[in-house]
């Protein structure tokens, strides 16, 4: 399979009242074209940011630092914001996001919010553009299209939003969804209806999906590679499979093993001992030795890289 | 004998809209025994919390009674409330709005004890509350912080103490850990049920985690619709749902194993209003299952041989 995107070493830093927030400090993964590729860890350990500066759209305060997003055989950070906006931003790159509720704008109706994207690329008349719209709302699986073009989105539950704000996105044909966090505000059986149109848009558009999230269980569901993220830096690229049968990382393996349904027992649930470190001034070496149980006097001087241990596995710890 | 610490009979609690009474809680009827983990589980909307909080009577409820301890609590006011209040307490779902930012955590801590009379003067209070700073494995110098100082998973260690300070025999969780990471949920359920087993309480969990449930409950109750429409011991339930809604709901979680994938889609359609709640049973318009019975007559829980209960008019229902 050919990559889609290759982010190499990326850096960003943000500048607070506080002091420089180093919250992503060597980010490296590759998405496969056709693949849904998740991105796991907890919060604040830079998920967002991740996704967020791949269509570069940081606040004002953040700084890049370093390295590399590759895109098609194109760096976007070398990109100008004019080329970002016209290029990649809706057409290439696509993003949905956490909060369905609030990323649709209130006082417009549905059928105004999914044309504007689509003006942007593309000339027609009224009636070509609600056709446009309709078709995009049914490979959602809406049902009652046609009544739901005049509607606001107070008026529509919380999983037809979020099935809204694909059909907005898909209706520029993007090469790839970027999903943060698309189904923490809903129910699981509303959930499990999103994750069903996912699924079959991937099946039939070939669609290239990032999926950030914190919940494994879903991870387990959708993705076919996952890469798990700690205090802003990658620990751990992985075959789906493999995260759960073998987690190599001790992060990973304490997080996969953490996890409600993977152990039913309370005892058995691993817990992490300490807490997740403030960014503004993290841990030395490998940022999780404070709180791994197999730490050892290297872990604290050197940054340990990501380094190949099987199939499309890699792992960055210095004790594997 | 063990002992039942919490009834309702018939307990309703309707909202009165612009479009009519929206019907909150429709006849729950619930037993909670004492000692054990009960959980509440269902999708946001069903009524859950409104359940809890009539219970402790924060909210009036419309009709039915509320029983605690074989006495009938429903028309309780003012000064017998605040006798009530040492006997059940609440851990709220999110500990960043749940504490005052303005106040200390000594001063958080101090209010239930002081309010209750629980200490007679400063150096009790400071001696109490350093015993549940140690109880929830905090340290006596957290006493001067301010929540923003705070750790999300030491916040509601906070929310815990405070609903421990006035050594209640019920605890209600609303969804305790719901805002905070996996790594700090397993620490905060495994502190809960060493507390458990120390103060010798019966806890009471509200959630939509089924697999947050299973763990933590011994019995476990599902909610659809202001009502419960299955009550049973957990593995029976965990192992073999048997109303249409809960096998449903079950099929929707997605389980941490990349061999088992949700097979289509478990629920069509989307939860009804409380506000006009279909005229029988309130599952009928999206029930698989559904015949002529179901859209007439609400059906009503039945007591089936293994022990649980289940609000289905389906017939020899496995």
């Amino acid at each position: 399979m050919s990559k889609l995107l290759d982010i190499n070493d990326l850096k960003v830093y943000f500048n607070t009242e506080e002091g420089v927030v180093k919250a992503l400090a060597g980010v490296n993964f590759k998405i496969d074209k056709g693949s849904f590729h998740g991105l796991i860890g907890e919060t604040g350990c830079g998920k967002s940011v991740t996704g967020l500066s791949i269509l570069k759209l940081l606040d004002n305060n953040a700084l890049i630092e370093g390295g590399k997003i590759i895109y098609k055989d194109e760096n976007l950070l070398d990109k100008t914001e004019k080329q970002m906006q016209r290029d990649f931003r809706g057409n290439e790159i696509a993003m949905i996001f956490q909060d369905p509720g609030s990323s649709l704008n209130p006082v417009f109706t549905i059928q105004d919010q999914i044309q504007e994207s689509v003006k942007m690329y593309k000339k027609a008349s009224k009636q070509e553009y609600r056709n446009i719209v309709i078709e995009e709302l049914k490979k959602v699986k809406l049902p009652d299209v046609e009544g739901l073009l005049d509607k606001y989105p107070h008026q529509l539950s919380g999983g037809m939003k979020q099935r809204v704000m694909i059909a907005m996105m898909l209706a520029c044909n993007p090469n790839l969804l970027i999903a943060d966090e698309p189904t923490t505000a809903l129910d699981v059986s509303i959930q499990a209806q999103f994750l069903q149109v996912l699924k079959n848009l991937k099946e039939k558009f070939d669609m290239t999906v990032l999926y950030i999230t914190h919940d494994l269980a879903v991870v387990s569901e959708i993705c076919d590679y996952v890469s798990v993220m700690y205090a802003g830096r990658i620990v751990e690229n992985v075959p789906v499979r493999e995260l759960f049968k073998n987690p190599i990382h001790p992060y990973s393996y304490k997080l996969v093993h953490s996890v409600l349904g993977v152990k039913t027992l309370l005892e058995n649930l691993e817990e992490i001992p300490g807490s997740v470190p403030r960014l503004i001034d993290p841990p030395s070496g490998c940022r999780f030795h404070p709180r791994c149980e197999e730490a050892t006097d290297i872990c604290k001087t050197k940054v340990p890289q990501l380094k190949k241990i099987g199939k499309n596995h890699y792992v960055a710890c210095h004790r594997r | 004998m063990v002992n039942t610490i919490i009834e309702t009979k018939d307990l309703k609690k309707y909202f009165n809209t612009l479009k009519g009474p929206c019907k909150a809680v429709n006849k729950v009827n619930l037993k909670i025994k004492e000692g054990e983990t009960f959980g509440l589980v269902g999708e946001s909307g069903c009524g859950k919390s409104t359940l809890v909080r009539t219970i402790l009577k924060l909210i009036e409820p419309t009709s039915g009674q509320i029983f605690l301890d074989g006495v009938d609590i429903t028309d309780y006011k003012k000064k017998q409330l605040m006798a009530l209040r040492k006997k059940m307490s609440l851990v709220f779902q999110d500990p960043h709005s749940s504490l005052n930012p303005r106040m200390t955590v000594f001063d958080t801590l101090s209010r239930p004890l002081k309010i209750h009379n629980l200490t007679k003067n400063n150096q009790e209070t400071m001696i109490e509350i350093t015993k549940l700073l140690k109880l929830m494995g905090m340290q006596p110098e957290h006493m001067i912080r301010f929540p923003h100082e705070l750790s999300g998973g030491q916040k509601q260690r906070i929310g815990i103490a405070r609903a421990l300070a006035v050594k209640p025999e019920l605890i209600f969780l609303d969804e305790p850990t719901s805002a905070l990471d996996v790594s700090v949920q397993t620490k905060i359920l495994k502190l809960l049920n060493k507390t458990k087993k120390i103060r010798d309480l019966t806890y009471f969990y509200i959630s939509h985690d089924i697999n947050l449930i299973r763990v933590v409950s011994d019995r476990i109750g599902v909610m659809y619709l202001g009502q419960i429409v299955e009550i049973g011991k957990v593995d029976l339930i965990y192992n073999n749902p048997i109303h249409p809604y809960t096998k449903g709901l079950f099929a929707s979680v997605p389980e941490p194993d990349p061999d088992k994938k949700i097979k289509g889609e478990p629920l069509s359609g989307e939860v009804p209003s409380p506000v006009n709640p279909p005229m029988g049973c309130s599952f009928a318009p999206r029930c698989p299952f559904v015949g002529p019975k179901c859209r007439e007559e609400k059906p009503q829980l039945k007591l089936l041989s293994d022990g649980r209960r289940v609000a289905c008019h389906k017939d020899n229902l496995k």
